[in-house]
């Protein structure tokens, strides 16, 4: 290592020494008594009690509520996020028009996102996908001529809940919606500029100019949605009391975790429930860096 | 002296995308406009049910068919919902020395925002300092630090919450804003450090060169280059982190006991507790604590605009 | 621009000082002790009452009451336990107590019951019964709560043309009226339905066909549901009245998977007849130009009676430093005082025998409570065990939920539960 190596990486450190802080003592610790305890039974009323890899054994070969969740949570990603990802990008471009009023819509687009995940609008949601008098029947039979009682029974039936659930979080675009939008603004219009003198239309803009400009924002994006998606939990919990119903159609891991660890006292259970999700997102976000050929960096450091 | 490095862009969208031709973008100003309406109404419809479920009575809620517009407007329910989650408490709380007497809606807002501003502030400040690292500077284990921090984000907290309570609780910092506020101080969290590296990435490394060349720090290349050119990221990241932390539940559920240090979120968790079945106050103090996150949004969402789209330096 | 910058500096100042100001507050001496709870604002407001009074006549305790929203308080309590901040007290009903119970967590208080000179007779017997294992009792009663509560709404049994039910019907009248109450517009759409659970519940049907859970409540070995042939038959009568006699409303039609606002259809006219617990009366009072009552659960087959019942109580956490104070609080709120504010709101019917039959029964609707007096005799309560409620949340329900949308058959979902309860056997240890 030179010298100005040397500086570069103790300055480095400097910079990293929150991040540091934080990993060692506030994350650390909590993350390995985690992994510990995923090796124990532990009711949490009374001592904890090493019990090896019967946890892991159990959830493997006895345990076939863990195999649904690991495929609802599967399902609902591969569903959800390329949907959501598309009509964020399409809603980022639109508001990055000059339009008037832009303000005003892109606060309507954002405020769902705040306010639409609470408890309170799971009573909405409910009423939306009833079956029989809900929003949802009443357009789709309005629009296909398809009769109500034909319709799907959204969150009553155990195959059309989890697409309502998807359907539900497209509610959510606002807030991919923001970062494309901060992420349009970091392409530099002489780009544009420059595209055009060569005579390039606006869709080959589009294509040359504004999808690379925007790609480490659209990666960020996409291991994110996989990250966040593995792990929903909120809508599930609201929208199903808890249970993942009808039928377990619903119970997604991180739903089945919270059951396990709050509702039925296995907090080492769960703990290692939640390794095996851990492992899961692990692969997923790995494949994604390995195949990040696509992302195209400005300012990518040199080695 | 960032302003020297920085053209403000004259137009919002990208210069000459849709400059073709006047005629052409007077039709793709309507298109765009009537998308945005048709998308607007799609997507307030949930918050546009809150509002009307809010001026109704208990008994029209469930009226079917559905009420859009009740008559008339019961305006009374958000100053009930606003008291009512104070009944249960008539313990006295100081805010900045000043006493008050009775826990309302008003000691949670003011709560929740010391809580939000000071996470917020803590979040970009920290978050950009550690992506700045990560992005533009090079030192040994920065691929697996990396990682690390990614893969903080992938295990479920509902697993780390039982330790991490147990870690801040011995440390003495159980009933107080501490663990609420302390970590966003300390990067803030692995989401928003990926966020902020992406975007210090995307901005090209000739701009610190030069910078180093005219006597530029590390830590000036981070303070006067990359964060003015990354404003609309910063804005991104406070918003998010003030959202997210005007609505976090679960941990202020769990390291907060006395009523007078509760959070908006709390209070109206409580709130559906109580009156879960008077959906008419419940919509209404929903959307009242609301208000200040659509607010703060109107007002800041130029910044997210309001980038460099500059850079043609070569 | 510059103002903006003005007022977030000014903000972020004044979080810094209220962080600040809010440490190093502390009250006065005295030993201090915590109670946790859940409730409505009727029992909320009791509980503070209570406490107010307990404060003035022992002004050395100082009580902290915690409110933790129900589907959190196993959250909140789990976490405090872990980190060793328990609260001295806490209220516990008839399915968490078995989870605290079976765990050692909960203090006997036979002990202070002695010392004291309580009488347990005062209260329902069931009840005692309930909270006490092996002759110790771990929780004085607060109230008891048959499920077996079937609200009426009388405008619908006048449309029908039919005479208000009483409490000696049978199953076999309630198929009967509950058809007739169903209305149905020109297109055959149902605009009401003749009935409806609060939250989809099996165990009243089980009970009152005779059927079972466990060999055993208290002490369980083996689960009989999927065995037990009378068990199958109350299941058969619950997907029975959704998909044969189609009075009650089918899973696709509540407005919510978990039936949140069923108590609404029923005050708004869309159900005729509502099942759940008296808790409900406080709501339904409220309901303006609405006439209803209650009658018990029908009888059935062979006249037999029986229901799952809801019911709490306070327990005192073997944790607790200061178990003293904590019976003492104990004692008090779950004495004559809190049991006659608990019966004033209507909410629950109290544990303690001489409130029930006083204050509870007064002049308001419904008139026909006075029927729970008869119908304590008759409750059943579920297994004591550890996996009581992830078999029955977790294994049974999502396997009946299958019988309920119609898409498999009562004796298919018996065959189904078979081997996976015989794989989960209750836990007791």
């Amino acid at each position: 290592m030179t010298s100005a190596e040397q500086k570069e990486a103790i300055s480095a450190f400097i910079f990293l020494s929150p991040f540091l802080v934080w990993m060692v003592f506030l994350m650390g610790g909590p993350i390995l008594a985690a992994f510990f305890l995923s090796f124990c039974k532990w009711d949490i009323l009374t001592p904890i009690q090493f019990v090896g890899l019967d946890n892991y054994k159990e959830m493997f070969f006895n345990d076939p509520r863990f195999w649904k969740a690991l495929f609802n949570t599967a399902y609902f990603t591969f569903l959800s996020v390329p949907i959501g990802m598309v009509l964020s990008i399409v809603v980022a471009l639109l508001m990055n028009q000059r339009v008037k009023g832009i303000g005003i819509y892109r606060t309507l687009f954002y405020l769902p996102s705040v306010v639409g995940a609470g408890v309170a609008v799971a009573v909405l949601w409910k009423w939306i996908f009833n079956a029989d008098s809900g929003l949802l029947n009443y357009m789709l039979s309005l629009l296909t001529g398809i009769p109500i009682a034909d319709c799907p029974k959204w969150l009553a039936s155990e195959t059309w809940s989890k697409p309502a659930l998807v359907i539900m979080s497209l509610w959510g675009v606002g807030g991919g919606m923001i970062i494309y939008l901060a992420g349009l603004q970091g392409i530099p219009s002489t780009l544009y500029e420059a595209a055009e003198i060569d005579g390039a239309n606006r869709w080959q803009q589009f294509w040359t100019v504004t999808l690379p400009g925007l790609s480490p924002v659209i990666f960020f994006q996409l291991i994110i949605s996989i990250v966040a998606s593995f792990q929903i939990f909120t809508q599930v919990d609201v929208m199903t009391d808890g249970l993942g119903g009808p039928a377990d159609s619903t119970l997604v891991m991180v739903l089945y975790i919270y059951q396990k660890a709050f509702k039925y006292y296995q907090m080492g259970y769960a703990s290692a429930l939640s390794w095996i999700l851990f492992i899961a997102i692990l692969l997923a976000t790995w494949l994604q860096f390995k195949y990040s050929k696509w992302v195209y960096y400005e300012g990518e450091l040199r080695k | 002296m960032s302003g020297s490095t920085t053209i403000p862009s004259p137009t919002a969208a990208p210069a000459g995308f849709w400059a073709s031709k006047r005629r052409n973008e007077k039709i793709t100003r309507i298109v765009v406009t009537a998308l945005l309406i048709v998308g607007s109404a799609i997507m307030m419809l949930p918050i546009a049910w809150m509002l009307s479920t809010s001026f109704k009575t208990r008994t029209d809620v469930f009226a079917m068919p559905p009420v859009w517009i009740p008559s008339p407007l019961h305006w009374e329910n958000y100053p009930t919902a606003w008291n009512v989650s104070g009944m249960y408490s008539t313990e006295d709380w100081s805010f900045l020395g000043i006493p008050f007497h009775g826990v309302t809606f008003t000691t949670y807002t003011l709560n929740t925002l010391t809580i939000a501003v000071l996470s917020c502030l803590g979040t970009t400040l920290s978050s950009s300092v550690v992506a700045f690292a990560f992005a533009r500077l090079r030192f040994p284990l920065r691929g697996p630090l990396f990682i690390l921090c990614l893969a903080t984000m992938m295990v479920p907290p509902q697993v780390t919450m039982i330790p991490t309570f147990i870690l801040f609780k011995s440390i003495g910092w159980y009933d107080t804003f501490y663990p609420l506020i302390v970590p966003a101080f300390l990067g803030g969290g692995a989401y928003n450090i990926f966020l902020m590296r992406q975007f210090f990435m995307s901005i090209p490394y000739e701009m610190d060169e030069a910078a180093k060349i005219d006597g530029c720090s590390n830590f000036g290349v981070y303070w006067r280059i990359l964060l003015p050119l990354c404003k609309p990221a910063l804005a991104t990241v406070a918003v998010f982190s003030f959202v997210y932390n005007w609505n976090d539940y679960l941990n202020p559920l769990i390291y907060l006991d006395t009523n007078s240090k509760k959070t908006l979120a709390l209070g109206l968790k409580n709130f559906v507790s109580l009156y879960g079945q008077d959906y008419h106050l419940l919509m209404a103090a929903s959307l009242l604590i609301s208000i200040p996150i659509a607010v703060i949004f109107l007002v800041g969402q130029r910044y997210f605009i309001q980038g460099i789209a500059t850079t043609g330096l070569k | 621009m510059k103002n903006l910058r003005l007022v977030m500096v000014g903000l972020v100042c004044l979080s810094f000082l209220s962080v600040l100001s809010l440490s190093g507050c502390s009250k006065s001496g005295g030993t201090k002790i915590k109670i946790s709870s859940w409730g409505s604002p009727e029992e909320n407001q009791i509980l503070v009452n209570l406490l107010n009074d307990f404060q003035k006549l022992h002004p050395d305790i100082q009580v902290e009451l915690e409110r933790v929203p129900y589907d959190q308080y196993s959250t909140k309590l789990l976490t405090e336990v872990a980190g060793g901040l328990a609260p001295d007290v806490i209220f516990t009903e008839v399915g968490n107590f078995a989870d605290f119970y079976l765990r050692g967590a909960l203090e006997p208080l036979n002990p202070y019951i002695q010392a004291d000179h309580i009488d347990l007779s005062a209260y329902y017997p069931q009840v005692v019964d309930r909270f006490t294992v092996d002759g110790q009792t771990y929780v004085i009663p607060r109230d008891t709560a048959p499920i077996c509560v079937v609200y009426y709404s009388k405008a619908a049994f006048d449309e029908a043309g039919l005479p208000y039910p009483t409490d000696d019907w049978t199953y076999e009248d309630f198929v009967a009226v509950g058809k007739k109450l169903v209305k149905k517009d020109a297109k055959g759409n149902v605009t009401r339905w003749g009935f409806v659970d609060d939250w989809p519940m099996v165990e009243p049907w089980v009970y009152d066909f005779g059927g079972s859970y466990v060999d055993n409540v208290k002490h369980p070995t083996k689960w009989t549901f999927a065995t037990d042939p009378n068990t199958l038959q109350g299941v058969q009568f619950r997907d029975d009245l959704i998909n044969k006699y189609k009075f009650m409303m089918p899973p696709s039609s509540l407005s919510a998977m978990g039936g949140m606002g069923t108590g609404d259809m029923f005050t708004n006219g869309t159900v005729a007849m509502f099942l759940s617990g008296i808790w409900k009366t406080p709501t339904f009072r409220l309901a303006k130009d609405f006439k209803w009552d209650v009658v018990m659960l029908p009888k059935g087959p062979g006249s037999i009676r029986g229901f799952g019942t809801g019911g709490s109580g306070y327990g005192i956490l073997k944790t607790s430093t200061h178990k003293k104070e904590a019976w003492e609080l104990v004692k008090y709120i779950s004495g004559d005082e809190g049991e006659k504010m608990l019966a004033q709101t209507g909410l629950a019917q109290p544990a303690l025998m001489k409130e029930a039959e006083t204050t509870f029964l007064d002049n308001q609707d419904p008139r026909n409570k006075k029927m729970l007096l008869d119908a304590v005799k008759y409750v059943k309560y579920p297994p004591l065990c550890k996996n009581w409620s992830e078999v029955n949340l977790s294994l049974i329900g999502p396997e009946l939920e299958k019988v309920w949308n119609g898409s498999e058959s009562a004796t298919e979902a018996m065959e189904h539960l078979k081997p996976v309860l015989e794989q989960n056997a209750p836990q007791t240890q």
